[in-house]
């Protein structure tokens, strides 16, 4: 304790001017979801969360209309491919057998070591429907073997994959139709004495333009069925391109992603929204009314959550419609409807309990407000906020459950494409092709992922006893 | 306050915390000094700094709050610079500490009599058979019935009042020298009260201990205080006996406070309160906090820290009415309880 | 404590019935009598089907000659492999799938203590950010996903190594077991990580832990006895969902992996429509959920004497 000699100056010791904060300072009102929406507002992972969700609607929504590709034409001459631009690419009318004249082969045959390598190998016409090539005889050679090698063979023992050999004597042409692709090849021909190979090889590089094969561009609607190949003026077809490559059956994936966006988030929401509306009503009803009818109404809950889950799911699924035609999507929704409800069921019932039971609602009661009153006024709004919370948790679970179910099978029927069966597809392909498993399954975790940390950013900002961090 | 007797002394004690906002000062310049077997009543409204001033006694700040300056001696020993090994051995052995809430500080799925016993087996080194013994006698000199009945049970199985007793008992069942409760009846009922209170009394007579009891209630003041130290905006702006506060008092605030008490012969006028609110400790007035409430205030009130001034042979108050220059009186003209 | 397990298995039973029950009466909306799908069923069985199923009765009847038969345990014979009784069916694969998912359940569990305590010590750290991000991938990637690509993963492993480190596909040894229980347990556990995080996080503030540190005990102390124990009651609360949503999940790793499970045999009775090895996995499958939640309820009354005592 000081004891201050100094003085203080007597113009300090008058009265202090007027505080404006002797005025209470309260926050402008701000209401309940006003608060929600801002606390949200500042959570930069609910935006991101939230900005995804929208987006991926929007896509499924509007995608199919600007990218107009039907998601169910197949292309067995693209079968899983790569990302493409579209291309112009040959149309090649004659498919038939190719014949050149045999080469003269009244010469003795030779033993393979004396067997030369072939002059003069040639291409007669490249493209990647076939490559034909020819060369001249060699002197003493019974037959003639084949290679195709993606590089320069390097040593004799690089000459690549055997892709055949001639047949008939004489024979000095051969026609490739190989899965080929429009890259740089290098063929080399062998000769040989219908035992062993020559040592002596002659490799010839051959670029195969892109072509489709008349048939093909019927099938794929580039060519009218009607049109008859003899009439037909244009050289070439534009190909479509695929800008995410196409499956397995040479179908566009991009269309399919889209298309079985739809398919899944359809289902996903729709059913979601459904079972959790049914299961709030139930729940709501059985915590207000209580008593025994409470019991009867949980316990019927808790017998349905009981059952196995997956197994009704296909149990269901099989009962309301294996039928053929069908997309499978109705009885799907259905079946998780009779499924999923109970949870959110327990949930507002847990809810009406509790706020029942709340001072404020005594004190409504005892104010004179009528029961449909207190409902709406004071228990809705806190009943909204944990429907809000389970809806959002809930579409995640749906988009899974019909994923799991369309990878066993029992889940949307094909040609009805759904990120699950995409994914299921994806899989025989994984060694070769992996983007076509990949691109639905990111779908799937990506909208799971934003849905459960939308619902997570939710929940927090709906709960009023969570403190703000300063 | 002489600090050769004191078991605890606290001189210029700064406690900040950091908040995402920036840094609270949440404690500023506090000083106090409790005797043995005396008990100092540390009294003020929500946020004004007591809480996290008991916390930085016991060495329990937050993580995010810190000591800043200023020193804490108990006994003589510093305890600002310890280290968490040397603060484990002092907690519990020289400090003891209860809480607010009896119901949710017992460990719900521990016997109550284990977690008294489990003071005793670390700091004691007793076995746990005798530790168990002595947390059953504990219980009993807390006036629990059927000691050794309930020292097998479960928190839930307890009243409140009875769990603020077996609380206290965990507190003192390795006789610190110090005992600080932090607001320990607040969630109890008035009778349980005075029984808890009771109890502590007897206790600080019995061994001597020195007692720092947190409250915002005058009536437990009252019934328990022989000094009594006003928080407000992180500082002590007045410390005294219990006469001193309640019938000389020293400060504009604690005048306040004792208004705003409820009395029988108000009956049918509106409670009184002190308009306003209390200063946001981010941003701290460099003059006296209760500038803006306060209706006495001048103009020197605004400039600079305010010195304490004496007002009595112990009793100190920050407050520019009590220099010598200034005539006003401190109590309003209302007709106080004086 | 007694009374409450009697009065659990009562409403286990009961519940066990109405699963029999739904299933029955579902699987006889399916349009069409079973047997009229174009099976090439024989005469003599076919005559064999109807006395012991009684389907040329009235639906009731039928239901109580069923019930009468599950009583009895006997869920009678596969329909596409006739010389197959159900119940052999379930007795041969079912001790596989169990196997698989104790496994892949220990792991879950022990990994969510594990990984969920250490992200709780190190809050907003960079090992807790990791393992967050560790559980966002196991939540959200689809389990086939996973499995899949941990075969193929593994199929490269091998290739890279030049010799079979673990197999890919098929059951045997514990090396079959280990990759199929890891991605089993993969998201179960990643959920059960996040829950006991937070519980870990949630009693970190709670008071008797202040009331703890109060008391001057030690940090290992304080987190086992105090910390931890009360942590782990929520996450044994959702043992029960856990058990459940590892049964349906393996029914996909056992598809990917070949392994000679329950579920593999279920997924291919649904594809041939073999109705009575459907209903009867479905019925077992359901009681033994049943049975599962009652072991974890039970589990969890030992645990918290809150709900012992009360």
């Amino acid at each position: 304790m000081s004891e201050p000699s100094t003085a203080i100056a007597p113009e300090l010791l008058q009265p202090a001017p007027p505080r404006p904060e002797l005025e209470s300072s309260a926050h402008p009102g701000r209401t309940y979801w006003q608060q929600v929406a801002r606390r949200l507002a500042r959570n930069p992972r609910a935006i991101v969360a939230l900005s995804a969700i929208v987006l991926l609607l929007l896509a499924v929504a509007i995608g199919p209309w600007l990218y107009r590709v039907d998601p169910a034409r197949l292309g067995l001459g693209t079968a899983a491919q790569g990302p493409s631009r579209a291309q112009a690419a040959l149309l090649v009318r004659d498919s038939g057998e190719w014949r050149l004249a045999p080469a003269p082969s009244d010469e003795t045959p030779r033993a393979a070591n004396a067997l030369a390598a072939p002059a003069r190998v040639s291409v007669d016409s490249a493209n990647t429907e076939r490559v034909r090539l020819y060369w001249q005889a060699v002197p003493g050679a019974t037959r003639y073997h084949v290679y195709r090698n993606t590089h320069a063979p390097r040593t004799r023992s690089d000459l690549g994959l055997p892709i055949g050999n001639t047949t008939a004597r004489g024979q000095v042409y051969y026609e490739d139709r190989l899965l080929l692709r429009p890259r740089e090849y290098f063929y080399s021909v062998v000769a040989s004495d219908g035992v062993d190979e020559a040592g002596a090889v002659a490799t010839l590089s051959v670029t195969p333009q892109l072509a489709i094969g008349w048939l093909e561009a019927q099938l794929q609607g580039l060519v009218p069925a009607s049109a008859e190949p003899s009439q037909w003026r244009e050289e070439k077809v534009l190909l479509p391109g695929h800008p995410l490559g196409t499956d397995y059956l040479g179908r566009d994936l991009l269309a399919r992603l889209w298309y079985g966006g739809r398919t899944s988030l359809f289902i996903g929401v729709t059913a979601a929204l459904l079972y959790v509306a049914l299961g709030a009503l139930y729940g709501a009803v059985a915590g207000f009314v209580g008593g025994w009818v409470d019991d009867a109404m949980m316990r019927f809950a808790d017998f349905v959550v009981a059952l196995p889950f997956l197994l009704f799911m296909v149990l269901l699924r099989i009962a309301f419609g294996i039928g053929p035609g069908e997309s499978g999507v109705l009885p799907l929704v259905v079946a998780l409807l009779l499924m999923s409800w109970p949870a959110s069921a327990r949930l507002v019932r847990g809810q009406v309990l509790q706020l029942r039971e709340e001072a404020y609602v005594q004190v409504a009661r005892l104010a004179g407000g009528s029961s449909f009153y207190i409902i709406v006024r004071h228990m809705l709004p806190n009943v909204l906020a944990v429907i809000l919370v389970a809806l959002t948790f809930a579409i995640p679970q749906a988009i899974f459950t019909e994923a799991f179910l369309s990878f066993i099978g029992m889940g949307v029927t094909p040609p009805t494409p759904s990120w699950g069966s995409m994914s299921n597809d994806g899989i025989r392909n994984l060694l070769v092709h992996p983007a076509e498993l990949m691109w639905p399954a990111a779908c799937i975790s990506v909208s799971v992922l934003a849905f459960n940390v939308l619902g997570d950013a939710l929940r927090d900002a709906l709960d009023v006893n969570v403190q703000e961090r300063l | 306050m002489s600090s050769e007797t004191s078991v605890l002394t606290v001189s210029d004690l700064d406690v900040r915390i950091r908040a995402r906002a920036g840094v609270v000062q949440a404690v500023r310049g506090v000083s106090l000094a409790i005797e043995a077997g005396s008990t100092l009543a540390l009294v003020g409204e929500s946020g004004c700094g007591k809480s996290m001033t008991a916390l930085a006694i016991a060495g329990l700040l937050p993580a995010a709050a810190a000591v800043s300056g200023g020193q804490i001696a108990l006994r003589g020993r510093r305890l600002d610079q310890l280290s968490e090994a040397e603060w484990r051995r002092v907690r519990g052995a020289e400090i003891g500490m209860v809480f607010q809430n009896p119901m949710t500080s017992l460990n719900p799925t521990m016997r109550v009599g284990e977690q008294i016993a489990e003071s005793l087996v670390v700091h004691r080194g007793m076995s746990a058979g005798d530790a168990l013994a002595q947390a059953v006698r504990l219980l009993e000199r807390m006036r629990i019935p059927r000691a050794a009945e309930r020292a097998r049970q479960y928190p839930f199985e307890f009243s409140g009042g009875m769990l603020q007793r077996a609380l206290i008992a965990l507190a003192v069942a390795c006789e610190p020298v110090l005992l600080i409760a932090d607001e320990p009846t607040t969630a109890l009922d008035v009778t349980v009260q005075r029984e808890v209170l009771g109890l502590l009394r007897e206790l600080q007579r019995e061994r001597g201990m020195a007692l720092l009891l947190i409250t915002h209630d005058l009536g437990v003041v009252a019934q328990m205080a022989a000094r009594v130290a006003v928080m407000y905006a992180g500082q002590i702006i007045e410390h005294g006996t219990a006469d001193d506060i309640f019938f000389a008092t020293a400060h504009p605030y604690t005048s306040g406070l004792k208004q705003a008490l409820p009395e029988r012969h108000q009956r049918g006028q509106g409670l009184r309160v002190i308009k306003g609110a209390p200063p946001d400790l981010l941003h701290p007035p460099s003059g006296c906090g209760f500038y803006a409430r306060c209706e006495h205030a001048m103009r020197v009130c605004a400039e600079g820290a305010v010195p304490e001034f004496r007002a009595g042979a112990d009793h100190g108050g920050r407050c520019w009415l009590l220099h010598p220059q200034v005539q006003k009186p401190i109590e309003c003209e209302d007709g106080g309880h004086e | 404590m007694l009374a409450y397990v009697l009065k659990r298995l009562l409403s286990g039973a009961i519940t066990v019935w109405f699963i029999a029950t739904a299933t029955f009466f579902t699987m006889h909306v399916v349009p069409g009598n079973p047997l009229s799908a174009e099976k090439a069923v024989s005469p003599e069985i076919r005559r064999n089907l109807q006395a012991r199923y009684g389907l040329d009765q009235p639906l009731f009847k039928q239901y109580v000659l069923y019930i009468g038969n599950m009583l009895r345990g006997d869920f009678g014979i596969s329909y596409t492999q006739q010389n197959r009784r159900v119940n052999d069916i379930i007795r041969d694969h079912f001790p596989v799938s169990a196997l698989l998912g104790v496994l892949a359940l220990c792991i879950a569990t022990a990994g969510a203590v594990f990984w969920g305590a250490l992200s709780a010590q190190f809050r907003d750290r960079w090992p807790d950010t990791l393992i967050m991000v560790a559980v966002i991938f196991g939540i959200s990637v689809p389990g086939f996903v996973v499995a899949a690509m941990a075969q193929w993963a593994l199929l490269k492993l091998n290739h890279a190594l030049g010799f079979t480190l673990l197999p890919i596909a098929g059951w045997g040894g514990f090396q079959h077991m280990l990759v199929p229980a890891l991605v089993l347990g993969l998201g179960v556990g990643a959920y059960m990580t996040r829950l006991m995080r937070s519980s870990m996080l949630e009693v970190a503030g709670a008071d008797y832990l202040r009331t703890a540190r109060a008391k001057g005990l030690g940090a290992w102390r304080i987190f086992f006895r105090h910390q931890l124990r009360n942590a782990l009651l929520p996450v044994i609360t959702v043992l029960g969902p856990a058990i459940a949503a590892i049964t349906t999940g393996g029914f996909v790793v056992e598809l990917i992996f070949a392994i000679p499970g329950l579920g593999r045999y279920f997924v291919q009775a649904v594809q041939e429509l073999d109705y009575t090895v459907i209903m009867g996995t479905t019925v077992f499958y359901g009681a033994f959920l049943v049975l599962m939640v009652l072991a974890v309820d039970i589990l969890y009354g030992l645990i918290d004497p809150r709900i012992r005592l009360r």
